[in-house]
């Protein structure tokens, strides 16, 4: 199934593309002559749409695309056809195709037939013709990146205007534009007067470029074609009136002309016996070197300028190699290119060098030659600038700061450690923990006085509460360990009442000791402490015997008992 | 059940550091041999096992000098560097090093980022968290003595380590955001080549990188890093061209 439906698709349309017609009036033409060329398409009642951009190398379109409908009735049936046609030139003499053209119809796609066009080389002859185009080539064997100049110069006899021009493009060239009219007005002084053969032409220069060869062999330089607009005198109109100025527009009529430059071939040989550090130079140079500070500080940018001045390839010639001093780090830096506005052919290529000096001393540059081909001696030339004389002086920063510049002297690295080393991972860091460590305890410290008072009164509490439980057998050991019970026995019942915090000191006299605690003790009590306390004091520097002390210990401990048990 | 896990624990760390030890000996014994190429595998097994130290890296970049591989031993030696930041040998080892590298990119000199870079980068992060917390230590002691006696000796002190304090505090918090926004890397392959994007593709080749340079790292993807340079370019390599310093 799809074997079939590929054949009818291919059969149907080699059908159509039978009912498509590429032709020309004649195809026996001069270089300068346009055609026609045009493509019929019959049984179509659309617009075709054709890419002509394949045959632009070698043609150069005028005018067009024209469209174009043909209606016939034959026997009564209607038959239409489409044309589009262009005007053309040829670019170049010889057998030149026009390739096979893709036509769009309907969103489907065929080809035209080749066509084989016979353009031969018409001689200009300067005496026959009233305006012609010259293309004058400085030289026509050059060396591979010598200079070029091609002059487009257009000469007329009669009153002309220039419609369009088609400059030509230039391949295996590198090509700098030394006279370009695009956007320039071109005034009535720019045009010369020149006499040829007796003839008086007005002549102006339309197109300058400098042509630099990139590689060897033959190379054609295509043609400038112009389309130029003149008036000339009608033969068919018959005056009506004498040599009547102001009639005399009648008998002249608008005819536009084409004109196309002679074609030049170039050479170009390689050059032979390139020295090792050629960096493409061709012309004729001189060269110039500078630095942008030749007293430095050690470590301190500076720059170094190399200019190349002359006439030749600036914009093809490579970064020269320069060896400076060891103690310098370089940087490629910025290239420069002026070109001479005068005559835009000479100029000057600086290349920047950026080095940071890394120790200080005096140092020199040496002098550097750049090889190039002299084009005005044939011959190889060199073009060598002076040495340069450097200071790099001490940097008081580097001095103090760089450790850099202590191990530089040094010649080898130092030996491997062979001790035994202390193991770490990821996670393991004794400095991480001691530091947190460091941290809890400082944070201690600054909350330590919070924490003081409340334990301070809680020890007080603490105390108090064992006194008090410890007051009655406190008051008892001082009692049996008496040697002057008159004296002991009040101290051990202000003792007893003051831990049992029935009193706050110690140092009351008995009057006061009865008053503090009268209404904390019994009555009866009250009365035997007071009796206790009033014996002691009246016996207290008397001699009394044992026994009657013994008495008023025995009475003291039976009272304190007493009172222990309810206080 | 803790104490167990704590002894077996122990024990397992016991035995890797030993294995460490005798490793790092065998390296040492294959450099003493002037076997560098068995010294460098010694030596990234102990590594490989998650334990280092700064000789381990110092010892490990002298064996790549050895073998005029100096993008690793470039690498090795700032990884020393940065384990152990005031270490001579490895700062003297360091520069010769770089000086072997051709096409090396450094940032120019300048006086006052390098001051500051330098002191930054003489101590490690753990080395101002320690100093931080010594002066918050000595700070809140001063500051009890100060609620104790209330003399003006104790004022004096307690402000200068307060400032102290803060100027440790401040030094970290640099080092650490330092550290966590600034990976370096080591290209390790000469010609590394690099990309506008990370794909293998001819249009989208920049430049040319040379072995033993130092970039930035910005970004990573699984087989790739975008990285910038000291000279300004950025752009992405491949991961196996490079060897990160962290």
């Amino acid at each position: 199934m799809t074997r079939y439906l590929l054949f009818i698709t291919i059969f149907i349309s080699s059908l159509i593309s039978q009912n498509i017609e590429t032709f020309v009036v004649s195809k026996n033409i001069d270089i300068d002559q346009s055609f026609n060329f045009t493509i019929k398409i019959k049984d179509i009642d659309i617009d075709p749409e054709v890419d002509i951009s394949p045959m632009l190398d070698n043609f150069s379109v005028i005018m067009g695309p024209n469209m174009g409908s043909e209606y016939k009735f034959i026997n009564g049936k209607k038959s239409i056809s489409r044309s589009i046609s262009w005007t053309i030139i040829a670019k170049k003499p010889g057998q030149i195709k026009i390739p096979r053209l893709e036509v769009v119809l309907d969103g489907k796609q065929y080809l035209t037939e080749e066509l084989t066009m016979n353009v031969s080389k018409k001689e200009t002859d300067t005496i026959a013709t009233d305006m012609f185009l010259k293309i004058e080539v400085s030289d026509s064997d050059v060396k591979i990146g010598e200079q070029v100049i091609v002059t487009y110069t257009f000469f007329t006899r009669i009153a002309s205007k220039v419609l369009s021009t088609e400059f030509p493009k230039y391949k295996d060239f590198w090509v700098e534009k030394l006279f370009d009219p695009a956007g320039k007005q071109i005034k009535p002084e720019a045009w010369n007067d020149i006499e040829i053969n007796g003839y008086k032409y007005k002549s102006i220069k339309i197109y300058e470029v400098a042509l630099f060869p990139l590689s060897e062999g033959k190379f054609d330089l295509n043609s400038m074609i112009m389309k130029i607009e003149t008036k000339e005198k009608d033969p068919g109109i018959r005056r009506l009136f004498w040599e009547d100025p102001f009639f005399d527009t009648f008998s002249q009529r608008t005819k536009a002309r084409i004109l196309v430059s002679e074609q030049k071939t170039i050479n170009v040989s390689k050059l032979i016996n390139k020295p090792k550090d050629f960096t493409g130079a061709v012309g004729s140079f001189d060269i110039m070197s500078s630095v942008s500070s030749d007293i430095v500080e050690n470590g301190t940018p500076m720059t170094f300028y190399l200019k190349l001045i002359g006439e030749g390839n600036l914009s093809n010639i490579g970064r020269p190699i320069i060896s400076f001093p060891d103690d310098f780090d370089i940087f490629d830096g910025e290239i420069l290119i002026e070109r001479n506005i005068t005559d835009s052919v000479s100029g000057a290529i600086t290349w920047e060098y950026n080095l940071i000096p890394r120790k200080e001393g005096n140092y020199i540059i040496s002098a550097i030659s750049v090889p190039f081909f002299d084009t005005e001696k044939e011959s190889w030339n060199l073009a060598k600038s002076n040495p340069i004389k450097l200071n790099i002086t001490k940097s008081a920063y580097i001095e103090s700061n760089s450790k850099d510049s202590q191990v530089i002297d040094s010649k080898d690295i130092r030996y491997i450690k062979l001790s035994d080393t202390i193991w770490k991972t990821e996670n393991s860091s004794n400095i991480y923990n001691i530091s947190f460590f460091i941290i809890l305890t400082s944070i201690f410290i600054f909350l330590a006085p919070l924490f003081i008072k409340p334990l301070n009164n809680f020890i007080e509490d603490q105390s108090m509460v064992l006194k008090n439980k410890s007051a009655l057998s406190n008051a008892l050991k001082l009692l049996k360990s008496s040697d002057s019970l008159y004296v002991d026995c009040p101290k051990a019942i202000r003792f007893y009442c003051k831990d049992k915090r029935l009193i706050d000191s110690i140092n009351f006299d008995s009057l006061s000791l009865i008053g503090k605690i009268k209404g904390k003790i019994k009555s009866k009590d009250l009365v035997i402490v007071e009796s206790i306390l009033n014996e002691c004091s009246q016996y207290n520097y008397a001699d009394i015997s044992t026994k009657d002390s013994m008495k008023i210990q025995q009475k003291t401990i039976k009272i304190l008992n007493k009172i222990d048990s309810y206080v | 059940m803790f104490k167990i896990l704590n002894i077996l624990l122990l024990t397992t760390g016991m035995a890797f550091s030993q294995s460490s030890d005798l490793l790092f000996n065998d390296g040492n014994e294959y450099y003493n041999n002037n076997q560098f190429n068995d010294a460098i595998k010694a030596y990234e097994s102990i590594l490989n096992k998650g334990f280092y130290s700064a000789d381990l890296y110092y010892n490990l970049g002298n064996a790549y000098y050895r073998l005029d591989d100096f993008a690793n031993a470039r690498w090795s030696y700032e990884m020393g560097i940065i384990k152990d930041p005031r270490n001579k040998d490895i700062f003297h080892n360091l520069v010769l090093t770089k000086q072997k590298i051709p096409n090396t990119l450094e940032i120019p000199d300048s006086q006052i980022l390098n001051m500051i870079n330098n002191f930054l980068a003489s101590f490690t992060y753990g080395d101002f968290i320690f100093f931080s917390s010594l002066m918050l230590l000595f700070y809140s002691i001063s500051l009890t003595l100060y609620r104790i006696t209330l003399s003006t000796y104790s004022v004096g002190l307690y402000y200068c380590f307060m400032f102290l304090f803060f100027l440790g505090t401040s030094c970290s918090v640099i080092k650490f955001l330092w550290e966590e926004n600034n990976i370096f890397g080591i290209i390790l392959n000469d010609e590394t080549q690099l990309y506008s994007a990370p794909f293998l593709n001819d249009d989208i080749k920049i430049s040319l990188f040379f072995s033993g340079n130092k970039v930035k790292i910005e970004q990573t993807t699984d087989k790739w890093l975008e990285i910038s340079s000291m000279d300004g370019r950025k752009g992405w390599i491949r991961l196996e061209d490079i060897r990160t310093l962290e």
